[in-house]
């Protein structure tokens, strides 16, 4: 029990914690907006922290790089998903409120259009 | 559904999952049936074919015939969409996704490219092989056609260059096969073209050959079938 | 781990009874979508790391890709999936 070992076991339960805070947001909050912000953000971070444990805890270069390449690709694809996701939605008129104060993203959709 | 499929739905699962493990608890240990192909393979591999991973010498060298016979099978099924779905050969087009997802795929396909190209190659050192990689291969046209619109698809990689790439592929199987006829062994014999220590990445004979010759002809395949899929969805909305 | 293997088991017969159960077409190729992971880290317990590539690399990625293009297709009006730039 070195302190290399506690210090992955320190990551992984640290990812394990935020994988629980995801599922009780996924099941908690109303609509699709919400739940995508809790798995996009909660999730992303339980990716990398697992993959900063699991590499640590092995600890041969080749194979903790090849690991932490697994994370790094969590850390762009997770965001972009939700991008799309959010998106999609929002383009669908998914889960819209019939009144809204602020609407900008309309206005940059049309832009986009262009 | 009503309630009785329900109940059907679930005897029939619970069946088939208490079947699963039943058969997984009776997998065999290793060095049970003695005197068997098993032990055969197992002993002898390495020397008689050089390729660590015995999943693909298995499938490459001693039961060649039936992957040939496998990708006879891919190639059918390519011919057969192809001939039901293709009524129109004008590239059709959508918009493609948002400009963040393009971009970040932009810089994320080559490194998929590379992954795939990686799982080919090294067949006969890790998991993977032929098959893996060229479904790999055929995603990056799938990403093309749904991130960036089937116009860019067809002018990047158009359905002649699929074609080509699986005819090409093919014909490497094939002739590789026949090669073995001609220097006076079987057909798809291993021929002795690569012939570094075990354990390189030039050992295993005609393996990692045969490996890309699939991986071309699965992935361009696939390719093939998702754009004769994909590209009548789009013929209403034509503003090239 | 023979803990684990039972619960992969469990979870796999509980996606396959979600993903027949679900009228709705989507979600029950998002459930065989997850079927098909669970199944593949399976094969890779019982030592079988080349299905268990093939299986996530088809099952995965290519199956759901390809039964939403032919949702896409099937279904008609505004309902399609991919027919706006979203």
């Amino acid at each position: 029990m070195t302190l290399r070992i506690i210090i992955a076991y320190f990551f992984m339960v640290g990812a394990m914690l935020f994988a629980v805070t995801t599922t009780v947001g996924l099941i908690r909050f109303p609509d699709v907006y919400t739940r995508i912000h809790a798995s996009a953000v909660v999730l992303t971070i339980s990716a990398v922290m697992l993959s900063f444990g699991i590499a640590i805890y092995v600890w041969q270069f080749y194979l903790s790089m090849k690991i932490l390449l697994v994370g790094l690709i969590f850390l762009i694809t997770n965001p972009l998903a939700t991008h799309a996701i959010a998106r999609a939605s929002y383009r669908r008129q998914i889960a819209c409120p019939e009144v809204r104060s602020v609407d900008d993203y309309s206005d940059y959709l049309e832009r986009d259009q262009q | 559904m009503s309630k009785t499929k329900h109940i059907f739905a679930v005897l029939i699962l619970s069946l088939l999952g208490i079947t699963l493990l039943v058969s997984l608890s009776k997998l065999p240990n290793q060095f049970e049936y003695a005197n068997s192909i098993y032990h055969h393979v197992v002993n002898n591999s390495i020397t008689e074919t050089g390729s660590l991973n015995f999943v693909t010498a298995i499938l490459y060298d001693y039961r060649a015939y039936d992957s040939l016979g496998e990708s006879t099978i891919i190639f059918g099924a390519v011919s057969g969409i192809v001939l039901l779905l293709s009524r129109k050969t004008l590239p059709v087009s959508s918009h493609g996704l948002s400009f963040i997802v393009k971009r970040t795929f932009g810089m994320l396909t080559p490194f998929i490219f590379l992954f795939g190209i990686y799982i080919i190659t090294h067949g006969h050192l890790s998991p993977g092989g032929g098959f893996q990689g060229g479904v790999i291969l055929g995603a990056i046209s799938i990403i093309f056609s749904i991130v960036y619109g089937s116009e860019f698809d067809y002018k990047r990689y158009s359905p002649t260059t699929k074609t080509l790439l699986e005819t090409s592929g093919a014909l490497l199987f094939i002739g590789l096969g026949f090669m073995g006829i001609l220097l006076g062994g079987n057909f798809l014999m291993n021929l002795n073209i690569l012939n570094a220590e075990v354990g390189s990445l030039l050992s295993a004979g005609s393996i990692p050959f045969i490996n890309i010759g699939i991986g071309f002809k699965i992935g361009a395949g696939l390719a093939i079938i998702f754009y004769s899929m994909i590209q009548k969805t789009f013929k209403e909305e034509v503003d090239l | 781990m023979i803990i684990l293997k039972y619960l992969l088991l469990i979870f796999v017969m509980a996606t396959a009874y979600l993903a027949i159960t679900f009228e709705e077409e989507l979600i029950s190729i998002i459930f065989l979508s997850i079927f098909s992971i669970i199944l593949t880290t399976l094969y890779l317990i019982h030592n079988a790391p080349d299905v268990a590539l093939a299986e996530a690399v088809i099952g995965a990625g290519l199956n759901t890709a390809i039964f939403m293009t032919v949702i896409s297709q099937v279904r008609e009006g505004k309902d399609s999936i991919f027919r706006e730039d979203d």
